[in-house]
């Protein structure tokens, strides 16, 4: 009850600083694993920003655009994992990346890891901050 | 705009605004659909205005069960400004007299002024937003930018420039658009424009529903407060 009222209390007593600082950036990535041990780590970035989309897209997008919206959903479950380490986010997009892969039949494991992008005086910065342990693709049978 | 009047376009505009927003998670994983599926409904029954006060409670019911189930809102501030205006349309409807009703559809238009005066205010404080390069960076490197195309805007810097004041002087001087009618439609369709820049920029597409949705307050709140100071 107290979690739910304090999760409920921002959008009572909303706060409104959009965008008041530009922190660091968040990005997920994924090595798709053949076993748990595989030491192959081939980083791929997680539901990438495609590299153009036409007006019209744009404009459908105003009214169906849920794998956009998933995406910054995901990207607020990375901030959440790395403030205050939400088991419960953390395992959303665990779940999210075991959702997409889960079809690739000669792959049994993934590691995710999360990079922060940021400004500096020679330009911008990666930073890994977070990287899981392999986790199974598929439910383990018993 | 009459307060009814006000009530059944927010109504109308925060249905719909949850109609969109739960059509998108029918196609996202299974565990979500029944819940959304379940908000389809109600946020139908409610842009129809049948039964709205149990239409507002369901909505209400269920995005506390979202707030649980995704530990916070699923899209940030637009999620947290449609339940705002529910919980304000919820009271408004069931508040004891008409006074309070209408204390209710004025926090709600308060909210919104405040919504875009503070967002300016805490840029403005910012020496990055008065230079520009706070914009520069949301394109260059921010999750943000819709594609890798939007994303080379980072290099304009003096489009970027004369953007960032523009946001951060039309977002501090809105408040003052509430002096007449006629300033405050003008004000919120600049306001609008700026979320539907977003939305294709940016892919905040829930933003622009959630805020449209709250404009009806305003627009009553507006002649509630000042028609009677002028006239």
């Amino acid at each position: 009850m107290i979690r739910t009222l304090a999760l409920l209390l921002p959008a009572i007593i909303p706060s409104w600083r959009f965008f008041d600082i530009i922190a660091p950036s968040p990005r997920i990535e994924v090595a798709l694993l053949r076993s748990a041990q595989d030491a192959d780590l081939s980083w791929r970035e997680f539901m990438p920003t495609p590299d153009n989309l036409s007006l019209r897209d744009q404009l459908m997008r105003l009214i169906w655009n849920p794998k956009r919206n998933a995406k910054l959903y995901l990207v607020s479950c990375t901030e959440s994992v790395l403030a205050d380490g939400s088991p419960i986010r953390l395992n959303h997009l665990l779940e999210a990346i075991r959702s997409a892969y889960q079809h690739e039949e000669t792959l049994s494991h993934f590691q995710m890891r999360l990079i922060l992008l940021s400004r500096t005086s020679i330009g911008i910065e990666r930073e890994e901050v977070f990287r899981s342990s392999a986790t199974p693709l598929r439910p383990e049978r018993l | 705009m009459t307060f009814d009047l006000a009530l059944r376009l927010t109504e109308v505009l925060l249905g719909l605004a949850f109609l969109q927003q739960s059509l998108e998670h029918l196609v996202a994983t299974p565990r979500e659909r029944p819940l959304f599926a379940v908000r389809t409904l109600i946020s139908l029954q409610l842009t129809l205005g049948i039964a709205p006060i149990a239409a507002c409670l369901g909505l209400l019911v269920l995005s506390l069960i979202m707030l649980r189930t995704f530990d916070g809102p699923y899209n940030g501030g637009s999620d947290r400004m449609t339940i705002l205006i529910l919980i304000c349309l919820t009271l408004a409807h069931i508040a004891p007299s008409t006074q309070w009703q209408h204390v209710a559809l004025g926090y709600l238009a308060v909210q919104l002024m405040l919504s875009y005066f503070l967002s300016g205010l805490v840029k403005i404080v910012n020496p990055r937003w008065r230079s520009g390069v706070a914009l520069c960076d949301v394109f260059r490197f921010s999750v943000y930018p819709v594609s890798q195309e939007t994303r080379t805007w980072g290099e304009r810097r003096r489009l970027l420039f004369v953007g960032s004041w523009a946001v951060m002087v039309f977002e501090l001087l809105f408040p003052l658009t509430l002096l007449t009618s006629g300033t405050l439609i003008a004000g919120l369709v600049v306001a609008a424009l700026f979320h539907f820049a977003n939305a294709i920029l940016f892919g905040l597409n829930r933003f622009v529903w959630a805020w449209l949705a709250a404009y009806p307050s305003l627009l009553w709140f507006q002649q509630r407060v000042f028609a009677s100071v002028w006239y």
